[in-house]
């Protein structure tokens, strides 16, 4: 048994006052959980603590907070993992997830927010056709492909503080992206064209993602939503073609040709490339032209700074000839694959995983 | 130390002072840099995005050329995203032989291999855990003193933290703060310091992009700072080339620095503004500037004038 | 959704209004239902006898007793999980009270019962079902009904 300090974030729509902390004291095993820390709180001191948990095993979702500022599951964090990360070094820190509505103490409003959201992408299989008599038959490993999104337990962690939702809430976000996947790549759907397309299209869709892994290190179920998303934008560009209205695959396009005619970026091609189209024309775009003259002011200045000279932004950075052979003959062999080769560490796990654990002590200590 | 040196494009395009106060830097500091001039770019995550096999090929390449640099302790880059992009292909390339091989067969035309568990650090990481904090110290010349400084990491180089290698031992989510601090500055607090400057969403969604950009150098306006530093040179056309256009989609006027990593070590070891390139930024690091020459003066002053 | 009359919420409401307006008098609803857990784990697990059910049946007895006038902390009406605890509670005892009444009744070992005073498996007296009914606030009604056999014969289970 040890004493931990907490510190919860308390909240009653019902006062018309505005948050404020509250703390206790609590008396655990430090590989009990910060849910049991708060259930004890509530239970001993103050049983208007508001709280959600079911399972306290980290399969329902129900109970995903903010400890010390980071989202995750409360009956998924130790007491004492969670102590090692108190700012102060002794406070556990306890609040609700970001990006919703609170409703009350730690309950925050999943419907207006994550569900909502999760409903917008069509969350179940539209029967490709025609249905079989029987079941589908289908490869395994396209079933196993999935299983990373259908571990999905929807906690909401990952809304919690996905980056582009808390600057665009309209973003659809980690959660129903990385569900859409799970539709997108069974090839029992009938409906990913038209998935990826709505998804591309959408101001607030795939394109909106701004790369950030918070989504990747919040998820306790090792979802990894952003590579959800990579994975819904490559096959959308590379299998289907679809060339959105947010230059989402442009800009990938002429980020990836860039590379191959020059072997490092040349950024003063790769921006109106991105708006116009990817070729050496794309620039004289109409799109291109007024995105160039909004980012006007930025650009003239770097020049009048002397930051980018105008050789240094009109010339292309190159690598030496031989090299750039090499890299575009890389290129090409990659990109005549017939299939995509693609390695998911959720799926295969790592050399060391296999090894025998007696191999690895033996390495560990050589 | 002798390090296998991978600048990385956007520090020899659009941010050239980077690139530049690092070669003025790296002296002072004792590394030898042997640039990898014949590498290509990481990708920056975008061609993963296209094409995982490419990127990962692409970077095995990388990694093998630093393999090759004759005496080099390890590989160091500047630029958080390519540690970010560089290390998501490494992660992949480490774990599995079968999948090594693959890749390697790639680079086997040219004689290439790459050999898994390359060391591959940024410069911030070559800072405090090969050049030591204690040792930066005692080559400090002209201590931060008094210089508010705001730690901006951006994303690529504090998530995801096991990737990393970020924990207890090597809290590498601190270093910025612990930097600033040894270099006798004063770290400030402000929301934003791990959250994403907006770069990577520009061409896709300009208002979002911006607005976050916006909101975090609002934010450490609020708290007072007097430049930022960030350990990313995408992070850097965000904040500081784009600043004009943030500041009026947060509705705030911003006069916000943003310093490169090297810059602010660069002033800390006695280099000037100039010799730093800190005249090419967009956002004139006026506070910054008038620090160090105020500074210098003090200095100057005491030593009976150098 | 099926109709519910108007009578029957009010009459709801009014238990919910009675139990969040209860003094700080009585016992803690978690308390109560700290005890009953303890209980029910020690005396009304796998392992069983006479002596520990009538022990479990007289706590229980009691804890219906006092929940009458457990109290909660939480006077809001938002998201009052506290209230819904005090509910809760009153279901677990009805619950248990039937779990351990029909555990005493049942004289012999069967499934996930081993009462440790009746160690073996008895088809001649044993093989029906006890129903439990509610009885007010007494002691629940025993009652019992057969058994239907259909494809697989009941048997003893040898591991
Ligand atoms: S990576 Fe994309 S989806 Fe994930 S949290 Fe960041 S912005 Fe949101
Ligand atoms: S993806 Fe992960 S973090 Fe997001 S809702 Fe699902 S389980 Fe929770
Ligand atoms: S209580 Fe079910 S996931 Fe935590």
């Amino acid at each position: 048994m040890a004493e931990f300090k907490l510190k919860l974030r308390r909240y009653n729509p019902e006062t018309g006052e505005a948050p404020y902390w509250q703390e206790h004291t609590v008396e655990l095993e430090p590989h009990r959980s910060v849910l049991e820390a708060i259930l004890q709180a509530k239970n001993n001191e103050d049983g208007s603590i508001g709280v959600r948990c079911s399972c306290k095993a980290a399969i329902c979702g129900s109970c995903g907070v903010r400890v010390n500022g980071k989202p995750g599951l409360a009956c998924h964090t130790h007491l004492d993992a969670a102590l090692a990360s108190a700012k102060d070094g002794e406070t556990i820190v306890v609040e609700p997830m970001g990006n919703m509505p609170v409703i009350k103490d730690l309950i925050v409003d999943m419907d207006a927010v994550h569900w909502k959201k999760i409903q917008r992408v069509t969350p179940w299989l539209v029967n490709r056709e025609p249905v079989p008599e029987r079941e589908y038959i289908v490869p395994r490993e396209s079933m196993v492909d999935v299983t990373q999104s259908m571990a999905c337990i929807q906690c909401g962690a990952c809304v919690s503080d996905c980056l582009s939702m808390e600057v665009d809430p309209l973003f659809i976000g980690p959660a129903a992206l990385a569900k859409s996947y799970r539709f997108v790549g069974d090839p029992r759907d009938d409906m990913q064209q038209v998935r990826l397309k709505d998804l591309s299209e959408d101001p607030h869709g795939i394109y909106d993602c701004t790369h950030c892994f918070k989504c990747i290190e919040a998820c306790p179920k090792g979802v990894a939503p952003m590579s959800q998303i990579m994975r819904l934008r490559r096959i959308a560009g590379n299998d289907h073609h679809i060339v959105d209205r947010n230059n989402g695959d442009r800009h990938e396009r002429a980020f990836v040709s860039l590379i191959r005619d020059h072997g490092l970026l040349w950024e003063a091609e790769l921006l109106p490339r991105s708006y116009g189209g990817d070729s050496w024309f794309g620039k004289f775009h109409p799109h291109a032209g007024k995105e160039l003259l909004s980012s006007l002011p930025a650009i003239t200045k770097a020049l009048l700074r002397g930051k980018v000279t105008p050789m240094g932004a009109l010339k292309p950075h190159d690598i030496p000839a031989k090299d750039l052979e090499q890299v575009q003959r890389i290129y090409k062999t990659v990109e005549e694959r017939e299939e995509r080769v693609e390695f998911n560490l959720y799926i295969s796990g790592k050399d060391e995983d296999l090894l025998p654990s007696s191999t690895a002590t033996e390495e560990a200590s050589a | 130390m002798k390090v296998a040196y991978w600048p990385g494009c956007v520090s020899r395009g659009f941010t050239p002072e980077l690139h530049g106060s690092m070669e003025k830097v790296a002296p002072l500091l004792d590394i030898e840099l042997v640039p990898l001039d014949r590498a290509c770019c990481t990708g920056a995550g975008v061609i993963a995005e296209h094409s995982q096999e490419l990127a990962d090929s692409l970077n095995a390449r990388t990694f093998a050329l630093a393999q090759q640099v004759a005496g080099a302790d390890l590989m160091m880059n500047i630029c958080s995203t390519c540690q970010g992009a560089q290390g998501e292909c490494q992660e992949r390339l480490d774990a599995s032989a079968e999948y090594r091989a693959h890749i390697n067969e790639n680079l086997a035309p040219e004689g290439l291999e790459y050999q898994a568990g390359i060391a591959n650090k940024n410069f911030l990481w070559v800072l405090v855990e090969e050049i030591g904090l204690d040792n930066l110290k005692s080559m400090v010349k002209r201590p931060l003193t008094d210089l508010r400084v705001g730690p901006f990491y951006g994303c690529y180089i504090v998530r995801p933290t096991d990737r990393l290698g970020i924990n207890a031992e090597n809290p590498r989510d601190t270093y910025l703060e612990q930097v600033i601090e040894t270099l006798g500055g004063t770290t400030v607090e402000y929301a934003g310091s791990q959250k994403c400057c907006g770069f990577p969403v520009i061409t896709m969604n300009k208002q979002a992009s911006l607005k976050q950009a916006g909101t975090h150098l609002a934010d450490a306006q609020d708290a007072d700072a007097d430049c930022l530093v960030t350990p990313c040179p995408l992070c850097h056309l965000n904040l500081d080339l784009q600043q004009p256009l943030a500041g009026p989609v947060v509705g705030r006027s911003l006069q916000m620095p943003v310093l490169h990593l090297p810059q602010l070590v660069g002033l800390a070891l006695g280099l000037s503004p100039k010799e730093l390139g800190l005249n090419k930024h967009v956002v004139k690091p006026t506070a910054v500037v008038d620090w160090s020459t105020s500074v210098v003066g003090a200095v100057g002053a005491g030593a009976g004038g150098w | 959704m099926p109709e519910v009359d108007d009578a029957k919420l009010h009459e709801d409401e009014q238990r919910l209004k009675e139990i969040i307006e209860r003094p700080k008098t009585g016992r803690r609803v978690s308390e109560i239902k700290d005890e009953l857990g303890t209980t029910m784990n020690q005396y009304v697990a796998v392992y069983r006898e006479e002596e520990g059910l009538q022990k479990a049946h007289e706590v229980v007895r009691r804890l219906k007793e006092e929940a009458k006038t457990a109290y909660v902390d939480d006077q809001g009406t938002v998201f009052n999980q506290d209230v819904l605890g005090a509910v809760e509670l009153g279901y677990m005892l009805d619950c248990s009270e039937a779990i351990v009444v029909a555990a005493i009744e049942r004289k012999e070992s069967r499934g996930a019962q081993f009462r440790v005073d009746y160690p073996d498996r008895n088809d001649e007296e044993w093989q029906k079902h006890i129903d439990i009914s509610r009885n007010g606030d007494d002691v629940p009604h025993v009652s019992y009904s057969p058994v239907t056999i259909t494809q697989w014969e009941p048997e003893e289970r040898k591991y």
